[in-house]
This record gives structure tokens, sequence and C-alpha cells, in this order.
């Protein structure tokens, strides 16, 4: 990893297109080590497909990437700084396995192959169940949590992933009320102060979100607004907010201006 | 009676390769049934009759013909679902109903093979010869060799094959690794309980492990207890009644996970019921 100065995340002029339908359009955006950023935009805006052009699962049209300065294939190689944290609801919970056994799949590649477990990961992932307050249930098929449960599961797998510096987060809060939605940022922003983290969240949850982000970036297939939550309050109903629909997302009375 | 039928030579070598193919299937059924490969198992499996025919029709040797072919098949079908527009489980109904009619039409050519065709579609594990034993060993160890040493990483891609690939994993080596196994053990079955009977003991075996157990080491556990004691049983059996093996190991398989659905202490069907 290079220097502390690197931009985690540098996108210059990324198009992305499947088919001739353009999904990404003339993205450039620069975040900076220990920013907690948020993305939003409405369903379909290519928020999801933002994430996987970052993590490298998608490569650009045109345009470039930098993940820690180098190219995502290069940093995932021998990935052991980004955590990924994906939509909960597309794992299948009926699979056999416990909390640890799913933590210490978030260490396979930083092991190396023909090796086991050893008892530095199981240490490893210990520390980062107790990060998310959930040691006590290592030992749990991980069919018995509840959905809050299983996203603290799997922050904390995305945690092992060796030396985490970023991590990326998908909608993690759907179907969360709010109360609890206010205690799941209020852990990550912890992370983030601990650990030292970059953290880029995916959310449909503008009104919460902005209350932790330094940066918003309002994304409708191309992206609208990058500032930080106050700006995006007081610009809200300018031409560019309803282009990003911002109405739909915020929904009557929850604007803060 | 165990020590009558092991009296003969035949048997003796029933025995060892059954219980070696029946291990092995019951091993990599653990990963076919944790990743939802058992569609592609049959598509394989399926497949492995034009390779074997084409083998026989060339003067090749007919399990070597029908090991390349169904492996090629297995990959065909990979890529097909993966990079085109057609979904994974039409593309291995075209896949393997197409190699099975090519190899149809080859064994219809080559006259003097037909009379085999019943036991390479279900097997005739009493025909098991020394040189057979031999591949079976040696599929078997290569297989096996693959699966434990790789284990974390196939586990790892059965889960979440997204969180593998970010964290630095060849994905598409262990998938198409995983899919070239499914071949070899495909045709190190074939004399067991042939081509189209495989499949069971690609699938049986690890559900029925995981209705016993909550966790994937007791699912692996119970996996190769499953196969094996559809083996003994089911060659027991087949010996006493004089039914054809490789179909009475499969249902003997069959009725295993049809108890433990019914029945298993944590999941079981019936049990749950009892218990409101």
């Amino acid at each position: 990893m290079k220097g502390s100065s690197v931009p985690v995340i540098e996108l210059d002029r990324v198009n992305v297109s499947f088919d001739g339908n353009t999904v990404l359009e003339n993205i450039s955006l620069v975040v900076d080590p220990g920013h907690f950023v948020g993305i939003i935009g409405p369903n379909g805006a290519g928020k999801t497909t933002l994430l996987k052009v970052i993590l490298g699962l998608q490569p650009p049209t045109s345009g470039e990437v930098r993940l820690f300065g180098m190219k995502p294939s290069e940093t995932l190689k021998n990935n052991n700084y980004v955590g990924y944290v994906p939509q909960r609801s597309l794992l299948d919970r009926d699979l056999p396995f416990s909390v640890m056994d799913i933590i210490l799949m978030g260490r396979v590649g930083s092991i190396g192959p023909f090796k086991w477990f050893r008892k530095s990961d199981r240490a490893e992932a210990e520390k980062n169940l107790e990060r998310v307050e959930l040691l006590d249930y290592a030992d749990r098929p991980i069919g018995e949590l509840s959905g809050g449960q299983m996203q603290r599961v799997l922050i904390a797998r995305a945690l092992s992933c060796g030396n985490p510096r970023l991590l990326i987060l998908d909608e993690p809060t759907v179907g969360v009320d709010i109360p609890r939605m206010h205690g799941f940022y209020e852990l990550l922003v912890n992370l983030r102060r601990d650990m030292g983290l970059t953290i880029l969240v995916v959310t449909h949850e503008v009104a919460v979100i902005s209350n932790y982000a330094h940066q918003m970036v309002c994304l409708n297939r191309t992206m609208h607004v990058h500032c930080n939550p106050a700006e995006i309050m007081r610009t809200h109903g300018s031409q560019e907010m309803s282009r990003c629909e911002f109405e739909q997302l915020f929904g009557p009375g929850k604007g803060q201006d | 009676m165990l020590t009558e039928m092991l009296a003969y030579d035949f048997m003796q070598r029933a025995f060892l390769g059954g219980t070696i193919v029946c291990l092995l299937c019951s091993f990599l059924s653990f990963f076919v049934v944790l990743k939802r490969l058992s569609f592609i198992g049959v598509g394989i499996s399926h497949s492995a009759l034009g390779g074997l025919a084409l083998g026989v029709l060339t003067g090749i040797n007919p399990f070597l013909s029908a090991g390349v072919f169904s492996t090629l098949i297995a990959w065909a079908i990979g890529i097909t679902s993966k990079k085109g527009k057609v979904h994974e489980d039409a593309t291995i109904g075209i896949f393997f109903s197409a190699a099975m009619a090519f190899g149809v039409v080859l064994i219809s050519l080559s006259s003097g093979y037909k009379a085999d065709l019943f036991s390479l579609l279900f097997g005739n594990i009493l025909a098991i010869t020394v040189e057979d034993l031999w591949m079976l060993g040696a599929c078997g160890l290569v297989v096996t060799l693959f699966l434990l040493l790789l284990f974390k990483e196939l586990l790892a891609i059965s889960f979440d094959e997204e969180i593998a690939r970010i964290g630095g994993l060849p994905v598409g080596f262990l998938y198409y690794g995983l899919l070239t196994a499914m071949a070899v053990t495909v045709v190190a079955s074939i004399k067991v309980v042939g081509v189209i009977l495989v499949e069971a003991l690609l699938v049986i075996p690890a559900a029925t492990g995981m209705q016993l157990s909550k966790n994937y080491r007791g699912m692996l556990f119970f996996s190769l207890l499953t196969g094996l004691l559809s083996l003994l049983s089911g060659l027991f059996l087949s010996y006493v009644y004089d039914l054809p093996s490789g179909a009475t190991i499969v249902l003997c398989a069959a009725a295993i996970f049809a108890l433990v659905f019914l029945f298993s202490p944590s999941k079981g069907v019936l049990v749950r019921k009892f218990r409101g």
C-alpha cells in the first residue's frame, strides 16, 4: 500500500454500459483516507454497479479506476485491506455455517492455499466479533440470527480481511427500524474512529446517513451532487436535486431545512 | 452370508470399487449441495454417454474419452451460462440432451456395443476389473487431493462467491475445478452406478448430511456415512435378492434420505410436527 496521502478511491470519468444502455455516466470521484461517504440515489441509479466498479468486479466501459492508487484488480489480487459487506438478503442462511465459520471465510484470501485456519485467525475473528458486540454468538448457526445480527456478522467478516483500511457496505440498513439504524451507523462511526477506516455506504436513508457522513454522493446514472451533508440539505429542492428524485428519497417532512 | 459373498473375487472388487466411488461421490456431493450444482451434475453425468460412445467408435479408451468429453461439456455449460444470455438451467437442458442424443446415434453406428448400453446407463458393479480399480483409485486420489487442499477456498466460494473474489481468490479456477472434479467422478462411477444414476450419489449423501447437522463438519461426516451405508446395504441386498446393484445402491441412499428427512432429531419433518 502507498502512503496515506494517496486517495483511497479515485474514479476519473468512468462510464459503464450494458448492451448499449448507459448505467453510469461520466463519474469522477475522489475519496480521501478516513472519510465516511454516503452514496444515495433511487433504485436503478447504478449504486451497486458503482460499488462493483470500485471493487474491480465490473470493469468500466471507459475511464480510470484507482483503489489505493492501483488498479482494483491489482489491489484485490492479494487483498487484505478492502472489506465488503454485501446486501444480506443475497446470502443463503440455511447453509450449515456458524458465525465463526462465516468470519473465518472472510480471511481465506489472506491465509493462502493449502493451509487451514490457524489460532491467530480465530483470535482475529473473535476480536472483530467483539467489535460488533457479538462475541457470545461465535458458535451460533447463522440461521438463528436476526437480520441486524447477521448484518453485524458480515461487518465482522469484512473487518477480518487482514488489515482493513476501506469498508464498503451495500444497503446495510434495509428492513431496519430507525432507532436501530442510528445504532448501526454509530457502530460504523466508532469503527472508523478506532480502526482508522474509510467507509463507503450505499443507502436509501438520506435523512439518517446525513447525520454521520462527511461526504454525500447523489447518483442517478450520472453523479448529480457530491458535497457535504449540510449542503445537500440546503440545496434540497433545487433542479439538480429533483433530477436525483430526492423528494422520493426523503419522503414528506423528512428534510432538515 | 457375508463370508460367502466375499469369497468371490468379483465381489471383493465390487466392494472395494464401490466403497471408493461412494465415498468420493459423497465428499463431492458436500460441495454440489452447498454450491447448488446438482442440476449441472445431471448435465455432466448424462453427457458422459456421448464421450463413452465416441471412445467405443474411435477405439480410444471409452473412460478416457468420456472423461474428456464430459469435462468439456461441463466447462461449456459453465461458460455459456456465465457469459451468455441463456439461463443456466436452460443451458444444461440443451447440452445434456444433445450430448446424450449424440451418444445414442454413435452407439447405433457401432453394432457390437449395444448390449453394453444398459450397463453404461445403470452400472455393472460386478464387472469391475483390477484395471478399473486402479483407474478408480487414481481418479479418487486426484479429486480428493483437490477437495482437501483447497477445502477452505471451495467452502468460501460456496457461501459467497463475490466475497471470495474480493478476497483475491481465483473463483473461476475453483469453480471450473469443481466442475472438472464432477466430470472425473462421474466417469469413475460409471461401472458402479452408471451415467443415469450417478447423480443420486452426487446429491443424496450431502442432502442427508444437511438434514442431520447444523454445521458443515457434521454435514460432511454424515454425507460420507450415508454414502458408505448406501453402498454396503445396496450391494448386500442386490446380492441376496438378485437385484441390479447400481439401482439398489441408489434406492438405499434414497431410503436413508427419506428416513432422515422424516425423523432427523433437529430438522425432521415429523419430529418438528410432534414437537409443535
